[in-house]
């Protein structure tokens, strides 16, 4: 089971646990194929991380991997271990917050190239 | 010469009170007795006011589904305390103009502060936080006590930077090194000199050290992460070069979740660069 924002989730993953609302609607059952239709109604219904099916998640991720070049990842990398020099890394959040840096400054890039 | 932060707003007549229009519009918000018609006329005294706020309403910031075009629709949409809080967000930005950029342009500053706006509105929507619109102007004032020492002591602040490149660390721990204060210290002053609401002064005081808050703590918490979010966006500078040290507690305070730092950075790209033209266009 792989846990993932909202953002990062793709038409045809494959959902792992049921998903509700705060009030215990469900929205999306177990074992339901995410559909663009489905990510609206999870941000209408401020829900921003599903559990998906490991193999569903591994599928994407090898897509989106391969569209960075090794050098753009690196470049942006190290500017963002700069930005982040003062930045106590050992929380799942902030790591976080630098991950998405680093695609944000390797798709500005990406796009200047 | 300068030795404390109310030092600095002396002899400033522009920065030591707001607009006369901002205050009989608080004078009438307060005002059990005041109708959705005079505080429209209050409003529309000022015709830059009235149509920044008319651009306000209908951007994407509220995302209305219908046009609204009188003033008097907006007060009974948008609410008397929100646009009351926008009014003073749109007054301050256009307060500060003309200050000098040498340091930073007047955009990139202001659109640092509109991004942590953005995101300190979306962290206390997350929270289920009532009147959301004052986190948006907490964000909006956070760091506007470095304009005031960007104005006044400009010497100072150029020793600060060069102090930031040979011991690289956060601008506000240098600005104590060097000047004995920081901009958190000089924007709580601002505000109080203008007798704006203790929450802000709070809030802004503490946005780099938010424990040390005491009444409003989780403000202080929201608009210390929404801060954090808009350098790590790298929407605009204040001057600022690195990603501030985050308190370890804050997450947890906000209840944030990895999950949802993208949902945040989505709703700030959305609005940003709208909020920002009606801020700055026309008067």
């Amino acid at each position: 089971m792989s846990k993932l924002g909202i953002n990062q989730l793709c038409e045809g993953m494959i959902v792992d646990e049921a998903v509700s609302d705060l009030r215990g609607t469900i929205l999306l059952q177990k074992g339901t194929a995410i559909t663009l239709s489905g990510i609206k109604i999870l941000k209408t219904w401020g829900v921003f991380e599903i559990s998906v099916e490991e193999a569903s998640a591994a599928e994407h991720n090898v897509s989106t991997e391969t569209q960075l070049d090794a050098r753009t990842a690196a470049e942006a990398a190290a500017k963002a271990a700069r930005l982040f020099q003062h930045v106590d890394q050992s929380d799942r959040c902030a790591k976080e917050l630098m991950r998405l840096t680093i695609c944000r400054i390797a798709q500005s890039r990406l796009e200047r190239s | 010469m300068f030795s404390s932060p109310r030092d600095l707003l002396d002899g400033t007549e522009r920065l030591s009170s707001v607009s006369v229009v901002h205050e009989r519009l608080n004078e009438a918000i307060f005002s059990q007795r005041t109708t959705v018609d005079q505080l429209t006329s209050i409003i529309m005294q000022d015709a830059g006011l009235t149509a920044r706020l008319l651009r306000i309403v209908n951007s994407a910031y509220f995302g209305f589904p219908r046009k609204i075009d009188t003033i008097s629709r907006a007060v009974m949409v948008v609410g008397t305390q929100q646009l009351h809080d926008l009014t003073l967000a749109t007054s301050i930005v256009t307060l500060f103009r003309r200050i000098p950029e040498h340091f930073v342009s007047m955009q990139s500053f202001w659109k640092h502060s509109v991004a942590c706006g953005l995101a300190a509105r979306a962290l206390a929507g997350l929270n289920r936080e009532s009147n959301v619109e004052r986190f948006f102007v907490a964000g909006i004032l956070h760091d506007v006590g470095r304009l005031i020492m960007f104005e006044k002591i400009p010497e100072m602040m150029e020793t600060v930077f060069t102090h930031i490149a040979e011991h690289p660390r956060p601008m506000f721990k240098a600005e104590q090194e060097i000047i004995g204060y920081d901009h958190a210290a000089v924007g709580a002053a601002l505000i109080d000199a203008w007798r704006l609401p203790g929450s802000l002064e709070e809030v802004v005081r503490y946005h780099h050290t938010p424990r040390n808050a005491d009444r409003y703590r989780q403000e202080a918490y929201v608009v210390h992460i929404a801060d954090v979010i808009a350098h790590a966006m790298q929407s605009g500078s204040s001057g600022e070069l690195f990603v501030p040290p985050i308190d370890e507690d804050g997450w947890k305070i906000l209840g944030l979740s990895p999950g949802s730092l993208p949902h945040i950075f989505d709703l700030v790209d959305r609005q940003l660069e709208g909020v920002l033209k009606m801020f700055h266009s026309g008067d």
